[in-house]
């Protein structure tokens, strides 16, 4: 029986419900929960998230070739030359900022995924606000105290921290990279991961006075510091053990991020059986000067993406060389991208929908997922992209394919149902064999496109379950076309379009285990 | 999904949250506490000063703020080693010893160093602080209005702003939002020089209205298209570089009329052409300051700041509501905000004493000043600052950079939910937080530290439990039981015996023999095992 068949058997199935104000974990022995933990999913994987603080440009970041015309219109000032936007195999109409040469060779070898438009619907333009909603992985609308890294380890830990560390669990279960603990491992009731600038210099810190906690705000507060001394002191230990194992890494640059990164291989590489890393590059807010005005492909948004290239790059190199890369998936996140208009400042504003990058050998690499975004030729200051993904697809499929949680818990992590996409080559839920399918060839295709009453919609069935919808400009379901597992070979709808839809431009999508296509469609 | 309820159990109680004002015990407790939120540390001879006046005499005092601002930052950097064989030049060739604040931008180099003497200066202002809260409000209105000063600009505007905050601290709140609107530094960290007619910059419009007007609350109902309308009344407000003053280019300036939400009672400002665009902005500020929300944002952050984290529906009705209808009927000056705040029945609640963790600055400020540290003679200059930037420095990996919070929106003790103050603890700051003031104790940071000294400080020093008393009183404002106190007695100051005699004897003996290295070595010893202790002990967290 897996861990949590067991846990929802010992009736404690709601661990982030409280009962009249009481933590049931927090009640519960210390030996169960240590029992509990034991039998947590096993899984040697580990998740690195590298954070652009600030919000990305991402039409200068993933470029959309083929509109390059309407990108000059919309962008010309920050807008990188065509000859010097790196070319992707297989991919024609994308290309990379040339400052990513290094990711470009990752991406060609396999190695590195993009995912275009990811965001979320009502796009929040605050900083504080936007980062919050990635990190605790909530509706734009929604206020949720805790992290989504925060919800799976309490999930997989449950009663976290109280006793740990244990023999099951005696890592960090999360680990950012730095002197900040970001939100994203806060916990329904504990912070579940731990910050670290230097695991080779660590202090211990000894109990002084040990009278009980005062009952209200003070005990608290008390209670808080108690806590991350004790975790402080247990855990700097092993961290500092786990680093010194490793003497040898590949060289790095000498920047803030590549440190971090490089700090996260040591310690994996040192056993550490900690889940979750973060680390953090910031100064992607780029207002004003986001490129040089003569030369567009140099300024600070150059160097910020070569930081990116050179850190990632080295990392990957120094995970080969440790033998550990097939066990770490990457991941880049930023609260938004940047408006399609650039501003008289050789700079971007704030905006919406952005491309994530998947990295490591895990992922299903050297792939784009979704389409191109579509550029208006007449670009307004208030125009942005529509988002394609919703970000907690990404977090969903991760928990699931590559952290074997089953669907239902899944959903209990991000409390909702989310698609699930072609991240991970070997994936726990299809025993690693689905990207052995062949690709199907036949596109998704529309006809007649634009259209009024009615169209027809055909594809290539795979034989899995298929799901076809219409999303609007949010990103939001309008239309579920399909929805079923149809024989392999070609298939045909034809789709009633509601009178309800308002006249615009929608996108149409295709999931199936194995593939995912989009097309843009319009209706008159 | 579930709405998480952080709390255990054993926190959940009810208490009274009222605005009454406050007439219960006046002790050691409830000044330190007093002086620990609204200064750096309790330094026990204001403890002493304040234990003197009644409640009323203590916080009219507190809320009155200096006449005169202390003396400009200088340049101490002038010939300092700054790498590559270079040395530092003033480029607008003020000399060593001399303010630079009225000198021209210079070069970059001289705007780094000049920024690090601000910094240096701040931190010593907050160290010499008179007995007034006027130090803590410079760091909450630069929190509010939370810029960098590392970020580029100037320092000389940097230097103004910090006076902006310290000259309108208690002046209506239109003064400071359209000052500050128009410093320099401001108009550069969020794009507001750049914000023109052909190209609108939102940057500013927004956080105008998200951090520094009406907040994010939820009746706080702004739209986009107000942060778009706002944007458009800013267009034309920039900045001269070399003076580093503010500039207007009415050419730059959007005239059409701006349509605001029904938030802002649908208001319209008018557009102006020539040097009266700048009117805009006055009305802008007019209209941010005409809702009820504002009031109350900056209520919340006041209570945040000095008060508590948590910000309870009895809070919100009991102490947010009627600050906030003080704070609007008169006419935006905090001052008669707090002065009902901090004479107030809530504000020395047991469950809002010692219910803070403190900042950083907090930690370091108030180990120095509780400590009665010497700080090294301005004569050279440079040891003095440089020993404020070892300060500033020390603070500042502990995550709190006086002047450089990590973004606009302030340091996330006062914003991020649920953690709040807990931001300041994790695992790798809270050894930081330990190990730095400790250092102070072995002669780091320029041997200001004397363990002598601190204990002179104090009533009855030969006596081990009237200086333990005391010494608990005004380093802890949570009570400490007697237990403990009697252990730490008998293990540290009288070395596991149980006489106090022994340590009455000891320091004696010193006192009689100032000159004997060792007679003082004896209680020096105990003495910095005693300030270690209390550094290690979870509770010197809390304040």
């Amino acid at each position: 029986m897996k861990r949590r068949s067991f846990f929802k058997a010992a009736g404690l199935a709601s661990i982030p419900a409280t009962v009249d104000g009481m933590n049931l974990t927090s009640l519960s022995p210390v030996s169960m929960l240590g029992k509990l933990a034991a039998m947590a999913t096993n899984t040697d994987h580990v998740l690195v998230i590298v954070e652009l603080n600030g919000g990305n440009d991402g039409l200068n970041t993933v470029i959309p070739i083929d509109q390059y015309s309407n990108l000059s219109k919309a962008r010309n000032n920050v807008l990188i030359p065509e000859n010097k936007i790196l070319s992707l195999t297989g991919y024609s109409g994308t290309g990379l900022h040339p400052s990513l040469s290094g990711m470009r060779g990752l991406f060609n070898e396999g190695k590195l995924q993009i995912i275009q438009s990811v965001g979320y619907p009502n796009q929040n333009f605050s900083h504080f606000r936007s980062s919050d909603i990635w990190f605790t992985a909530s509706d734009h609308n929604q206020y949720l105290n805790s992290g989504l890294a925060g919800r799976y380890l309490n999930m997989e830990f449950p009663g976290f921290p109280t006793g740990y560390p244990n023999t099951g669990m005696p890592d960090p279960l999360g680990i950012q990279v730095g002197s900040l603990l970001s939100v994203l491992f806060q916990g329904p009731s504990a912070q579940m991961g731990i910050a670290i600038s230097d695991p080779d210099n660590v202090f211990n810190i000894s109990a002084g006075i040990s009278d009980p906690a005062p009952v209200g705000y003070p005990g608290m507060q008390l209670d808080y510091v108690k806590t991350v001394a004790d975790q402080t002191s247990a855990y700097t230990k092993v961290v500092s053990n786990a680093a010194k194992k490793i003497t040898a890494q590949a060289t790095y640059p000498n920047t803030g991020l590549a440190k971090q990164l490089k700090t996260v291989a040591k310690l994996i590489a040192g056993g550490l059986k900690t889940r979750i890393y973060m680390v953090s590059i910031g100064g992607f807010d780029t207002h004003s000067n986001q490129t040089d005005k003569a030369d567009t492909t140099t300024g600070s948004h150059a160097n910020l993406l070569k930081t990116l290239n050179d850190a990632i790059v080295a990392f990957q190199t120094d995970l080969k060389g440790l033998g550990i890369a097939d066990r770490v998936l990457g991941m880049t996140v930023s609260e938004f991208g940047r408006r399609i208009k650039s501003n008289d400042s050789q700079g971007t504003d704030h905006g919406a929908a952005a491309p994530m990058f998947l990295f490591g050998n895990p992922v299903d690499g050297g792939k784009i997922l979704g389409l191109n975004p579509n550029i208006p030729a007449s670009v307004t200051v208030n125009d942005n992209l529509t988002v394609q993904h919703d970000f907690r697809s990404t977090y969903a499929t991760v928990l699931r394919d590559w952290f074997c949680l089953s669907n239902a818990d899944v959903k209990t992590v991000l409390g909702q149902d989310f698609d699930f996409l072609p991240i991970v080559k070997d994936s726990c839920s299809t025993s690693g064999t689905h990207h052995l399918r062949p690709e199907p060839t036949f596109m998704l295709k529309c006809w007649p496109n634009p259209f009024t009453e009615q169209t027809q919609i055909s594809y290539e069935a795979d034989g899995t379950h298929t799901v076809i919808e219409l999303l609007d400009y949010s990103g939001k379901v309008t239309a579920t076309v399909e929805d079923r597992t149809p024989p392999i070979g070609k298939a045909h709808v034809n789709f009633s379009v509601p009178a309800s839809l308002s006249a615009g431009q929608y996108i149409l999508r295709l999931r199936s285990l194995n593939s995912m296509q989009s097309i843009f469609v319009q209706k008159m | 999904m579930t709405p998480i309820v952080k709390f255990k159990f054993y926190y959940i109680f009810v208490f009274m949250a009222s605005l009454n004002a406050y007439s219960g015990s006046w002790g050691r407790k409830q000044v330190a506490h007093l002086l620990k939120r609204t200064m750096f540390g309790a330094k026990p001879a204001d403890i002493d000063y304040f234990l003197g006046k009644s409640i009323s005499q203590t916080i009219d005092e507190l809320l009155t703020l200096g006449t005169t601002a202390p003396p400009p930052p200088l340049n101490y950097y002038e010939g300092m080693d700054i790498g590559g064989g270079e040395f530092a030049k003033d480029a607008d060739k003020i000399p060593k010893g001399q303010t630079w604040v009225n000198g021209t931008y210079g070069d970059g180099t001289t705007n780094f160093l000049r920024g690090n003497s601000i910094k240096a200066w701040w931190i010593g202002n907050q160290l010499n602080q008179s007995r007034s809260i006027e130090e803590k409000l410079i760091v909450f209105w630069s929190n509010h209005f939370a810029t960098e000063l590392r970020a580029g600009g100037g320092a000389t505007a940097g230097y103004r702003l910090i006076e902006l905050f310290r000259t309108y601290a208690f002046s209506p709140l239109r003064t400071l939002m359209i000052e500050v609107s128009k410093n320099p530094l401001m108009l550069h960290y969020l794009n507001g020089y750049l914000n023109t007619k052909f190209s609108p910059d939102e940057n500013y419009a927004r956080e105008l209205q998200e951090l520094f007007g009406v907040g994010k609350g939820p009746d706080s109902k702004y739209t986009e298209d107000d942060v778009k309308a706002a944007a458009k009344v800013l267009t034309g407000l920039s900045l001269d570089w070399t003076t580093q003053t503010f500039k207007y280019y009415d050419v730059l300036h959007e005239t059409g009329n701006k349509q605001f939400s029904a938030f802002y009672g649908n208001k319209i400002i008018y557009g102006q052409s020539g040097s009266n665009g700048l009117k805009e902005l006055d009305e802008l500020v007019d209209m941010i300051l005409a809702t009820d929300e504002c009031a109350k944002y900056i209520c919340r952050r006041i209570y945040k700041f000095f008060v508590n984290f948590d910000l309870t529906a009895e809070v919100e009705t009991d102490i947010i509501a009627p600050l906030a209808a003080i704070y609007k009927s008169n006419n935006y000056n905090l001052k008669p905000v707090l002065d009902k705040l901090l004479k107030s029945q809530h504000f020395y609640d047991t469950n809002i004493i010692s219910a803070h963790i403190k900042t950083p600055l907090d930690l370091m400020i108030g180990f120095c000043r509780e400590g009665n540290i010497v700080a090294p003679s301005a004569n050279p200059v440079e040891t003095l600052y440089k020993f404020w930037i070892d300060i500033y420095n020390t603070a500042g990996i502990q995550n709190q950079f006086l002047g450089d919070p990590p973004s606009v929106a302030g340091w996330p003790a006062y914003y991020q939910s649920p953690l709040f103050y807990e931001t300041w603890i994790n695992s790798d700051t809270y050894p930081k937080r330990v190990t730095y003031p400790t250092y102070m104790l072995y002669g780091g940071y320029n041997n200001c530290f004397d363990v002598i000294r601190f204990a002179d400080q104090f009533s009855a020093p030969s006596d081990p439990d009237k200086l333990l008393d005391d010494i608990f009183k005004t380093v802890f404002t949570i009570d400490i039981s007697q237990a403990t106190r009697d252990t730490v007695k008998q293990q540290i100051l009288l070395s596991g015996q149980s006489m106090n005699y022994y340590w009455t004897d000891a320091w004696n003996d010193h006192k009689n023999n100032p000159t004997d290295a060792m007679k003082k070595g004896v209680i020096t010893t105990r003495l910095v095992q005693l300030i270690s202790f209390l550094l290690q002990s979870h509770h010197y967290q809390l304040c």
